[in-house]
């Protein structure tokens, strides 16, 4: 029998890879090939367009300001592309920059206004105060836990069309006001939480495996995992003070 | 009333090391002056410092504490009167415990060379308490970033740093465009070091891009568009200029050439027009090229502050004994080990390059979280422990964190039968000390508390002089 393929397209491993951010690619990619789905990952940088058709998984890491001012002028071309494959249910993971550029925009408190894909009603806004710990937090969808690393100044803030992605127990998530984190729109993952956000929340990792599987008619193959250092890693992180 | 609280916080800090030292509580390398910090908050200025003194201030991520070392062994050998900051102690903290513990119980300091590394946020408010004379500045890399924030913040904080006191030499990696273009008023000399390395970057990065070396983002501090490279030394580091504009990596003074290797030494040349022979032929006991680095901005500080002889350089560099936990030897239960302090990304990435080609090689990683850690683990996600994946042994795993790190020794395809997890550092060496055959090594890549947990509970007493 043939192997399932997936394809994930890594967006600027080279500018966006600020917290670990490979670690989540490396993630994917161990636990598709454990459960023989093969997973081939192209990276996409500047200037190279992007084949929306092609790709089942989308990564975009985050970066420093310098770096996601490059990458917002960069995306406007990738725009459509981007949007196309967001609606034809595409999954894609975007952290910390990848997240902010995913909204309408992202105003540093330098007062500059980065340009978002346009592609989710939220925006964000440079704060002087950097929001830095380890966050817990619970999936609206599931009620599992997740944690993370959050290290970020912006403040990012959800239209009232969109769901965030999970409520905050510990930290500080998207703003530090409203008691939410992250964002969750069709199969879209946005998210201030690295450390690497995948490793150690396996279930999020094999979600976002199952969802691209069931995009292409697969469904999840049945073969167990051994998940004790996973599930022992996140159990230990969910004690950790912020 | 300033000098009576000055002498205060001075005696006070002195009477603390000295009940340390007595009671033995761990060192004190910090406390004492944590608390004289308490009382006197700007106490290291006044500190009387005999004129003829020259300060020397080593900052940036990597290698500050070697580089000290290595200067304040070839200073003392060349039979200069020299104190330096050691253990990492490089807060003002620890500078101020250590001021304290040198001076005469009336703050007077008469040493001809005082030499102290730095940490990157702790510089500017060094350099608006006394007036150092020279400042070398190893490498930027991303480094707890959970504390700085950005790296553009970090060079920001060193700038600031310099920016307080004039008619300052400035010593800089040519190599790392960040440092050497950092900005200073013209009134500071600079002076550049770097390396003469032939191995071009595909070499170094034939794998998949998105799985390479840990990489800063390389654009122009001019003109802000990206740097092309001729060639790399590790990371970021090499021969750089940009295309758009006139910029290119500065010649350095100190320029390291015929650079050479094996498991215990590398062997270099150095061309300098500060040398008066053509051909200045040099060994350092120590491996890895980022130690390599550490010696060329040894060699340069020296030879730009004192007119000192190859000799001399040789004997301080032959004579060095590593500095705790920067390849620190042991001698556990009558076994050899050796101790590689490990603390982010790059750093990290050329300590496994270096020793995974070492034969019989054992390992024990063990890592915390707590502040002088980093708090933020990710930094394991960007060093390359898949160069660990064909090592056929058990690799031990301990701290805080041991179980992220045996996380990602999984991802990095190493055999999950051959982790063993033991959060407790002094079983974990244990274990690892009692698997290791007649012929096998130990080493140690510890987090900076966890190195410190070590020393307290006696598992790295028996530090190895010879």
């Amino acid at each position: 029998m043939e192997k399932i393929t997936l394809e994930l397209a890594y967006l600027y491993p080279t500018l966006l890879n600020i917290y670990g951010d490979k670690g989540n690619v490396l993630t994917l990619l161990y636990r598709c090939n454990a459960r023989e789905i093969v997973l081939n990952i192209t990276t996409i940088g500047l200037n190279e367009s992007i084949d929306y058709e092609r790709f089942d998984i989308y990564f975009m890491g985050g970066g420093q300001d310098q770096e996601q001012i490059i990458v917002s002028e960069d995306l406007q071309a990738k725009k459509n592309m981007i949007k196309s494959a967001i609606d034809s249910d595409a999954v894609f993971l975007g952290i910390c920059g990848g997240y902010q550029l995913l909204g309408l925009y992202y105003k540093t408190n330098k007062g500059l206004e980065l340009k978002g894909l346009e592609i989710l009603d939220l925006y964000t806004i440079g704060g002087t105060k950097r929001m830095i710990g380890n966050v817990l937090c619970k999936e609206l969808e599931s009620n599992e836990t997740i944690v993370g690393f959050e290290n970020h100044s912006g403040r990012t803030y959800l239209g009232s069309s969109l769901k965030p992605l999970a409520k905050v127990i510990r930290g500080n998530g998207n703003n530090g006001e409203d008691g939410f984190e992250g964002v969750r729109y069709k199969n879209v993952f946005g998210t201030y939480l690295h450390g690497s956000l995948l490793p150690k929340n396996h279930m999020l990792a094999d979600k976002i495996i199952k969802l691209a599987l069931e995009r292409k008619g697969f469904k999840m193959p049945e073969i167990v995992l051994d998940d004790l250092i996973e599930s022992t890693a996140h159990k230990k992180a969910c004690k950790l003070q912020y | 009333m300033n000098k009576l609280l000055f002498l205060l916080s001075l005696w006070l800090a002195k009477l603390i090391s000295c009940l340390i030292s007595i009671l033995h509580i761990g060192q004190a390398s910090n406390f004492p002056g944590k608390i004289a910090l308490k009382i006197k908050k700007d106490l290291i200025k006044y500190f009387n410092i005999n004129s003829s003194c020259k300060i020397i201030l080593v900052t940036g991520t990597n290698g500050k504490s070697t580089t000290c070392g290595l200067l304040a062994n070839i200073l003392k050998v060349s039979g200069f009167n020299v104190i330096f900051n050691k253990s990492g102690a490089n807060l003002l903290s620890g500078i101020a415990s250590m001021f304290c513990h040198h001076s005469t119980l009336f703050g007077k300091l008469k040493y001809d060379y005082i030499v102290l590394e730095v940490d990157e946020a702790t510089l500017p408010l060094l350099t608006s308490q006394i007036k150092p004379h020279f400042i070398a500045i190893t490498n930027f890399f991303r480094d707890q970033l959970d504390r700085f924030g950005e790296l553009d913040a970090t060079v920001k904080l060193i700038e600031k740093g310099i920016d307080q006191i004039q008619d300052c030499t400035l010593i800089l990696n040519a190599d790392d465009y960040r440092v050497a273009f950092i900005k200073a008023t013209s009134t500071n000399t600079r002076i550049y070091y770097g390396l003469e390395y032939h191995t071009s970057e595909d070499s170094h990065n034939k794998e998949v891009s998105w799985q390479s070396d840990p990489q800063e983002i390389t654009t122009c501090p001019k003109c802000s568009n990206p740097l092309t490279f001729s060639s790399k030394s590790l990371a970021h580091l090499g021969n750089y200029k940009c295309n758009k504009c006139t910029l290119e990596k500065p010649l350095p003074n100190y320029l390291l050439t015929n650079i050479q290797s094996d498991h215990l030494t590398i062997n270099f040349d150095i061309v300098s027009l500060s040398f008066t022979n053509n051909k200045n032929n040099f060994f350092l006991p120590m491996i890895g090229t980022f130690n390599l680095y550490n010696a060329a901005c040894a060699i340069s500080i020296a030879k730009t502050i004192t007119n000192i002889t190859n000799v001399q350089i040789q004997k301080g560099l032959q004579t060095y004994s590593t500095i705790f936990g920067r390849g620190e030897k042991i001698t556990i239960h009558n076994k050899t080990a050796w101790i590689y302090l490990i603390k982010n990304p790059t750093g990290t990435t050329e300590v496994l390059r270096t020793l995974v080609k070492i034969p019989n090689a054992r390992f024990l990683i063990a890592i915390n979280d707590n502040f002088a850690d980093g708090r933020d683990v990710s930094w394991l996600w960007d060093s390359r422990f898949d160069i660990l994946s064909k090592h056929k042994k058990d690799i031990y795993v301990s701290g805080k964190r041991a179980y992220d790190m045996a996380l990602r020794l999984k991802y990095a395809d190493y055999d999950i039968n051959k982790i063993k997890v033991n959060e407790r550092i002094k079983d974990s060496v244990k274990e690892a000390v009692g698997a290791l055959q007649e012929d096998e090594i130990l080493y140690i890549l510890p987090t900076y508390t966890v190195l410190l947990e070590m020393q307290r509970k006696g598992l790295c007493k028996n530090v190895d002089k010879a």
